[in-house]
């Protein structure tokens, strides 16, 4: 092991210990600050699942906190539960409002669900003020029990850090895992791109609100444990206002969105911020959040990834650098290539019969208002071909792409693929059954490694869920070992086997084109839409995209490209389907293309081919 | 029917305030396809500058209104163009994420620097009319601030139309939030068309504050909780769309006025996001609605 992995562990033994005897170390009531940071992490660190994996922006994690607090807090002094079953109830309520609020306002965009969230955040205050026959209004709940186990009471600030920083390891331990399981990686995807990650095959709703429920169980805990809290007890519903949604988020940025440890430093730091001010005059007091909101806008301009973000970034680019083991040649040779399987089922249908048709297209029509891009569009595309999709300017080439993939639905006509219609569904379940594609502008995941990218396009593949993800079970630790394995595989297939822990931004755009090649491969497609893959690249590039396409047809994959290069086309298409004006106008092979009247009159004008 | 008629006026002054902070949110989005979340800091600091103004004038009415609401618009302004410098154009090139966290880190920022400039205390301004007066039709009582909160609502939309659909100063602004860089090729100055419209945007909400601070207590938080309903209102209206912004912030508060008579008076305040979440569910684009889908 390197100098720097064992600072790295020096430095965690020391922590640990410092956390061990604490309560040793601090007074009371710095104590019982420590105690409230503890439960403010948990609330932190499921917003790190919502902003910083999903990248979406939630001020309702104050109202989610507050329903814990007041389930916990009612179940308890009302019906006499013990604490434990209050804290199970605070979890699972915050959850199911997590789920109701997620579900409609997820499917919009970023600022409909930041403001849905303090919408909803809002009413819930409003709720708990003016509900007085139930939480007895501004008067608050007070009288909660303290935790017990046994006859052992957790009814000292000391103890009760205790039983906090155990529950919060867990909670990180199982944030961590998330992070670095399918669950998470589909997370990040979403951050990302999108569009991209919906063409992985990611339905994206779910996953938003997979980590919008994640946000409110923690949250929920998290109000749980504060209002049990021994020198406390008492609950009232101004704590539990848009403002501290606004403070949870500050810590979060603070420490670093996409870091654990920062969700638990940004929640200390902040906490203990007040008390660190005191000294100032009484108006400074009042007004200390303002520090908050010139420190959340200088770390945007100047530190996105937050304080505990750049340290982490700093650990890792140490780590990273000395490992040999980065190509594994023998689990390559083990895997095999992502398109082999398909292979022999191509070579079968080389002796002679008619080859089967992957895609047809029946008078597809896509219209916008008034202007028809796609005008009736029929074809069919044969296995093990290398089929091109050409035309002028505005011909309707990516809108056909689009409709087929998922990404709009068509206004008339049949799309019908491996003998189904798939006309009209969703993107994500398209790629499923056998469907994947590139896009025309890339749309790589920038901020994630080349392997995660590729390991993303494999959600398909897999099927770990959130349990799986949580806890190692064997055969979702046995899943990842395969998705990693095949995309190492698919990686050195495309030849960026060396790349494999670069961020995908920081490769070259050949590179690029050929990674989110990789990415759709290892969805292990039946059928390959290609979107302009030689955009952009010079003839260098562009003579590396022919092999590797033409290794992939050998492989029997069936392609479906559009492509301006016309030289690229001619040499390497089995088949060409020309479009103008939404509508086909020609379909051959490429010889006939070449020479058919329509086409060059599309392409170059009536005269010209009057007097060609 | 007396009853209704107060309750229409009432709603639409209301309503005519939370669509001037809407026209707000509203042009900065679509100049720059950031959402304000400090929209309604606009509206706070010109309501509190303005009492101050008045309070340290000290003169006999009106002059001291004129002079007072005059400085104001000069200080939002200036206002718009600090807010622009700091807390958009260092995140200019970023992700949607980071300038909408930032533009909440600015709303906390100027809302506790108010507290301690200001005070914690609400404010009162001193104003034109008495409080408690009104003007009485047989058993319709209206308020004169209404009145006057609806037509200046009413020329300010005026004048906006003016602007943008017959000057060529509008032109170039609305080319600017079409297309950035078509309009940098055809000679606008973009950035300027920016900070433009952040002065624009300030000017809105300087003057929705001047008109409800004499009806609401003046505090740190008066400007996030309008600006809150002025955001549901863009969205009842369509997100983006101008027509939308003023007919969705009148919708809204028609809505909150009559729900507040007849359905809870406690609940007053919730009734905007109730209505946005039924939007959200039943008609996701609004009256007016943006395209949501993303090219591919």
């Amino acid at each position: 092991m390197s100098k720097q992995l064992t600072s790295v562990w020096i430095a965690l033994a020391v922590s640990a210990v410092i956390l061990l005897f604490l309560p040793a170390v601090l007074d009371a009531s710095n104590m019982s600050l420590v105690n409230q940071a503890l439960t403010y992490a948990m609330v932190v660190l499921g917003l790190h699942f919502i902003l910083g994996l999903a990248g979406q922006m939630s001020l309702a994690q104050a109202a989610f906190w507050g329903i814990g607090a007041y389930t916990s807090a009612l179940v308890t002094t009302k019906l006499g539960w013990s604490p434990w079953l209050g804290l199970l109830s605070a979890c699972l309520l915050a959850t199911f409002f997590g789920l109701i609020v997620g579900i409609p306002t997820l499917r919009l965009k970023g600022h409909y669900l930041a403001m849905a969230t303090i919408g909803f955040g809002v009413i819930v205050n409003l709720v708990l003020s003016n509900w007085v026959e139930i939480t007895k209004g501004p008067e608050g709940v007070s009288g909660l029990p303290v935790f017990k186990i046994g006859d052992f009471a957790f009814n000292k600030v000391s103890n009760y850090y205790y039983l906090l920083l155990v529950i919060l390891i867990g909670l990180a331990l199982a944030a961590w895992r998330i992070r670095y399981s399918r669950v998470g990686r589909s997370l990040l995807a979403i951050r990302e791109n999108e569009l991209a990650a919906e063409a992985m095959g990611i339905n994206t709703t779910y996953y938003k609100v997979v980590a919008f429920s994640l946000g409110a169980a923690y949250a929920g805990i998290g109000g749980s444990l504060f209002a049990h809290q021994p020198q406390v007890l008492y609950i009232s519903a101004d704590t539990f206002k848009f403002e501290q949604s606004v403070t949870f988020l500050a810590m979060l940025v603070l420490g670093g969105s996409e870091t654990i440890f920062g969700a638990v430093f940004g929640a200390m730091f902040l906490n203990f911020l007040p008390e660190w001010l005191r000294g100032l005059p009484e108006n400074f007091k009042q007004g200390y959040l303002a520090v908050y909101g010139a420190g959340v806008m200088i770390l945007m301009v100047f530190l996105p990834i937050g304080v505990v973000g750049l340290i982490e970034q700093q650990i890792r680019a140490r780590l990273l650098k000395p490992r040999p083991d980065l190509a594994r040649p023998d689990l390559v040779a083990q895997v095999g290539h992502p398109a082999r399987s398909m292979h022999q089922a191509a070579s079968a249908s080389d002796a002679g019969h008619p080859l089967p048709v992957v895609l047809e297209l029946r008078d597809l029509q896509k219209h916008f208002g008034g202007i028809k891009a796609l005008d009736g569009i029929s074809m069919q595309v044969v296995q093990g071909e290398i089929h091109a999709l050409i035309g002028p300017n505005g011909s309707g080439k990516t809108t056909a792409l689009n409709v087929i993939s998922g990404i709009y639905r068509p206004t008339a006509g049949q799309i019908i693929f491996n003998g189904k219609a798939i006309g009209g569904k969703p993107a994500h379940s398209l790629t499923g059954l056998g469907l994947a594609r590139t896009f025309q502008n890339i749309r790589l995941f920038p901020e994630l490694t080349a392997l995660e990218n590729v390991m993303i396009g494999q959600h398909v593949q897999s099927r770990t869920g959130l349990v799986g993800a949580i806890f190692p079970l064997p055969q979702s630790l046995a899943e990842e070992k395969r998705v990693r394995a095949e995309a190492i595989a698919a990686l050195e297939f495309v030849g960026l086997t060396d790349k494999q822990h670069q961020l995908a931004k920081n490769l070259a755009y050949g590179q690029q084109r050929r990674l989110e090649i990789a990415r759709a491969l290892a969805a292990k497609p039946t059928l390959l839409l290609l979107d302009e893959p030689a955009a952009g690249m010079n003839p260098h590039e562009t003579e590396e995209l022919l092999d590797l396409l033409r290794e992939m047809r050998a492989r029997g994959m069936t392609l479906l490209l559009i492509e301006h290069d016309m030289n690229l086309v001619m040499a390497l298409s089995d088949r060409i389907t020309v479009l103008n004006f939404g509508k086909e106008i020609a379909d051959g092979a490429p010889q006939q293309i070449e020479r058919d009247p329509a086409v060059i009159e599309a392409y170059l004008g009536a005269e010209v081919a009057i007097n060609a | 029917m007396d009853e209704i008629i107060n309750l229409l006026i009432a709603g639409l002054a209301y309503g005519s305030v939370y669509a001037l902070v809407a026209l707000g949110f509203v042009l900065i989005y679509n100049a720059v396809g950031v959402v304000n979340f400090a929209q309604g800091e606009f509206v706070m600091i010109p309501s509190f500058i303005a009492i101050v103004i008045l309070e340290w004038l000290n003169l006999p009415s009106p002059w001291s209104f004129i002079l007072a609401y005059i400085a104001t618009l000069g200080v939002a302004a200036v206002f718009g163009i600090i807010f622009q410098r700091v807390a958009y154009y260092p995140l200019r090139n970023r992700s949607f994420l980071p300038v909408v966290i930032s533009t909440i880190g600015a709303s906390i920022l100027l809302q506790n620097s108010s507290l301690i400039i200001f005070g914690a205390q609400p404010r009162r301004p001193s104003t034109i009319f008495a409080l408690g007066e009104t003007w009485d039709f047989g058993s319709i009582h209206i308020v004169p601030q209404y009145i006057v909160i609806i037509g200046a609502t009413l020329l300010m939309v005026a004048f906006q139309y003016f602007l943008f659909e017959r000057t060529t100063l509008g032109k170039r602004l609305q080319a600017t939030a079409q297309d950035k860089q078509t309009a940098r090729l055809m000679g606008i100055r973009v950035d300027r068309m920016i900070i433009y419209t952040f002065i624009y945007s300030a000017i809105l909400g300087a003057v929705a504050g001047i008109l409800i601070s004499p009806l609401i207590p003046v505090t740190i938080v008066m400007g996030s909780g309008l600006a809150l309903k002025a955001f549901c209102a863009t969205i009842v209206g369509g997100f983006g769309s101008v027509p939308g912004a003023i007919l969705g912030g009148l919708v809204l508060g028609l809505a909150e006025k009559f729900a507040a008579r007849y359905v809870s008076s406690d609940y007053e305040q919730g009734f905007a996001f109730i209505i946005l979440i039924a939007v959200l569910l039943f008609l996701p684009q609004g009256l007016f609605g943006e395209k949501i889908a993303e090219k591919a």
